[in-house]
């Protein structure tokens, strides 16, 4: 196993710590071992002191037994004695030890020898002055004197040769084990060194080594382009810290997928929706067209046939050809609905906003459907309350709202009265906005059924169709018309009493109509304006 | 119904107006030309491109009224090429229309069309259309 597999096993927090705990255990260690080798050094220092003082101890004797020669004296052979007692108490305390804690037995192999040689040579020495100091007396002659005093000097230097070599062994262990601690010392710093340059060098590979391509990774997936994966390599932090981004790199990119899936699946479904948008728009104007066509022959020939275009029209065919022209108006205006309907339904009903003084438009409506009261015996009123702005708005839808709620009233009131009013009001926000309300006095709308009647085709009930006719879409549209325009339309009724009503619509100023508009900001084409608006022609 | 016979303008230019009702719907065609001639245009009819530029080269009218929804080439289309030419381009083209979409009228001037009056219309305000075009034709030239 490879240092870099040893590396890659285990987390990365473990082998720090491993590495610092060592780094730490090392100056302890190497402190323990150099107090063990320095205790063992001043022992060396003691047996050299022990063994120096053997040295002296040689010249003392050496000097007793001289000068016992010279002059004897039982004191000087006495104090030559306990001297060389003291060197055989030395000898004995360094092959074994002594009563000084402080001096050891020597323990290497080669001071022993030297110990060894030490001895005998001192034993020896020891028995050339016992015999030179027993053999001194005073009758002697100066001759024999001095050959005594030779001889001891020269035993004293052969000892002292043998005690140097010893002091020099004890030397040359202490220098060794200087040696070592030296080595040791040395040792211990390079193996400081080793696990620090491998703590260093595992760092950058484990954990360096990889954060560059994980921060250009990164980047990747923030300027989106997911899916990037990198080799996790280890078991350790990074390594699960590249499994992660690996795992969310997979992640964002299957839901960039679905989300890309998706919006082409929108995108086709708006497709879709416009392609059957634009069919519906297509089939709304081919109807209107087809309808149109045989309808408008049969509206022109009955209006040229009832103003004598083809001859005098018989007085019995004067009945039958009105109904004729009143029941081909009625169609058309069914015709209109139901394809307003279709337009707003489409999305194909433009808002055209151009400044409009409301009160002309009701005006106009009340004036086009007098000719409805005549034979009812009704009254038809405009109600002018307060003074009105021009305000920005539809005109030709504002139109039809109010023509479709009076042309409503008047239709479901036998007798009594319409009245059409102009207000103005806020709404939420006190936004402003203005009123049109057509009160009348017909027959009423219970409650339950006032939500319905804006829906398209629905009547109050089957019988008001018969009796009152009408395609039951005037309110449906009316309320479209007005919700365009961002208002809407509200009724209030009792039975039996009448209704009430009120289209509202905000009141915007010409002035920023018209950058509010969203559509086209024109007055609408008088040729479109008519083609809507069949009641212009109806009433007449 | 205010559609008198023998309309002012006419009169004024001594001579009754000639009108060619470009129509494909047969109904249609005679419910414009009984309108007109009741009101004092002489008329000729054409159902298609084809007939109408035939017609226009047998003799020059005073006032096209040119339905839009016209089989092959269509009125607009018809109405474009007239203006292009410098014969036909001060002749005065009335449209005509059912399918009055919003934006028609706008196509239709935009075309060269004098006039728009959707289908179906009032007699009178056709006849009304179509002196007003002849009228402004006569001052312009």
């Amino acid at each position: 196993m490879g240092p870099a597999k040893l590396l890659e096993s285990g987390t990365i927090r473990s082998r720090l710590t491993a590495a610092l705990v060592l780094l730490a255990a090392l100056p302890v260690l190497t402190l323990l071992a150099s107090v063990g080798v320095l205790e063992g050094m001043s022992g060396n220092a003691h047996q050299l002191e022990v063994a120096g003082g053997l040295r002296r101890s040689t010249f003392i004797v050496a000097a007793h037994t001289t000068s016992n020669a010279w002059k004897p004296a039982p004191y000087k052979r006495q104090l030559a004695e306990e001297e060389l007692n003291r060197m055989m108490a030395a000898l004995a305390a360094l092959e074994s030890g002594s009563a000084n804690p402080r001096v050891k037995a020597v323990r290497a192999g080669q001071v022993r020898q030297r110990l060894a040689d030490a001895q005998r040579s001192v034993e020896e020495y020891q028995a050339t002055a016992h015999r030179l100091l027993a053999a001194a007396n005073d009758t002697a002659d100066a001759t024999v004197r001095e050959h005594a005093g030779q001889e001891a000097v020269a035993a004293a230097y052969k000892s002292l040769a043998t005690t140097e070599r010893l002091v020099a062994a004890i030397d040359d262990v202490s220098a060794s084990d200087l040696r070592r601690l030296r080595w040791f010392e040395t040792l211990a710093v390079a193996v400081a060194l080793l696990v620090l340059w491998l703590t260093i060098w595992a760092v950058r590979r484990v954990v360096l080594g990889p954060l560059p391509a994980l921060a250009t990774a990164l980047a990747a997936v923030e300027s989106g382009r997911y899916g990037i994966q990198l080799e996790a390599g280890s078991q350790n932090e990074v390594g699960q810290l590249v499994r992660g981004f690996n795992a969310m790199s997979a992640t964002l990119e299957r839901a960039q997928l679905e989300l890309a899936q998706r919006q082409a699946d929108i995108l086709d479904k708006n497709a879709e929706l416009e392609r059957s948008n634009r069919l519906k728009s297509e089939f709304v104007a081919n109807m209107s067209h087809e309808l149109r066509t045989p309808l408008h022959a049969i509206i022109g020939y009955t209006k040229l046939m009832r103003t004598g275009v083809y001859g005098t029209v018989p007085d019995s065919l004067h009945e039958p050809l009105a109904g004729v022209d009143e029941t081909s108006a009625s169609l058309l205006r069914l015709i209109n609905d139901i394809l307003d309907l279709a337009k707003i339904e489409a999305g194909r009903m433009e808002v055209h906003l151009e400044a409009v003084d409301v009160r002309d438009v009701v005006r106009e409506v009340a004036e086009l459907l007098q000719p409805l009261t005549v034979g009812k015996g009704l009254a038809l009123a405009v109600r002018e309350s307060v003074e009105l702005e021009p305000v920005m708005t539809d005109r030709d839808k504002l139109r039809r709202i109010v023509l479709n709620l009076a042309g409503n009233a008047l239709k479901f009131t036998r007798r009594g009265h319409v009245d059409i009013e102009i207000r103005t009001g806020s709404g939420a926000e006190s936004s402003p906005r203005f009123e049109v309300a057509v009160h009348d006095t017909g027959i009423g709308i219970a409650p339950e059924s006032q939500a319905l009647i804006f829906e398209d085709f629905r009547q109050v009930d089957g019988s008001s169709h018969r009796e009152y006719g009408g395609s039951g879409l005037g309110l449906s549209i009316a309320r479209r018309l007005a919700r365009q325009l961002k208002g809407d339309i509200v009724v209030e009724s009792r039975v039996g009493e009448g209704s009430t009503f009120t289209v509202w619509l905000p009141v915007v100023p010409p002035t920023s109509g018209a950058r509010l508009a969203a559509g086209r900001v024109e007055a609408s084409p008088p040729g479109s304006a008519q083609s809507s608006t069949p009641w212009r022609e109806s009433p007449s | 119904m205010p559609v008198e016979p023998g309309g002012a303008a006419s009169a004024a230019a001594g001579s009754r107006a000639f009108v060619l009702v470009v129509e494909d719907d047969l109904h249609s065609t005679r419910v414009a030309i009984a309108t007109l001639e009741h009101a004092g245009f002489r008329c000729v009819s054409a159902a298609n491109a084809t007939e109408a530029l035939d017609a226009l080269r047998r003799e020059r009218p005073d006032l096209i009224l040119m339905d839009l929804n016209l089989p092959g080439l269509d009125g607009l289309q018809l109405t474009r090429w007239l203006k292009d030419d410098a014969l036909t381009r001060d002749i005065p083209v009335l449209a005509v229309t059912a399918y009055a979409q919003e934006g028609d009228a706008d196509l239709a001037r935009q075309a060269g069309c004098g006039g728009y009056v959707a289908k179906p219309y009032d007699p009178a305000r056709l006849v009304a259309e179509a002196r007003r075009l002849l009228d402004g034709a006569r001052e312009t030239p």
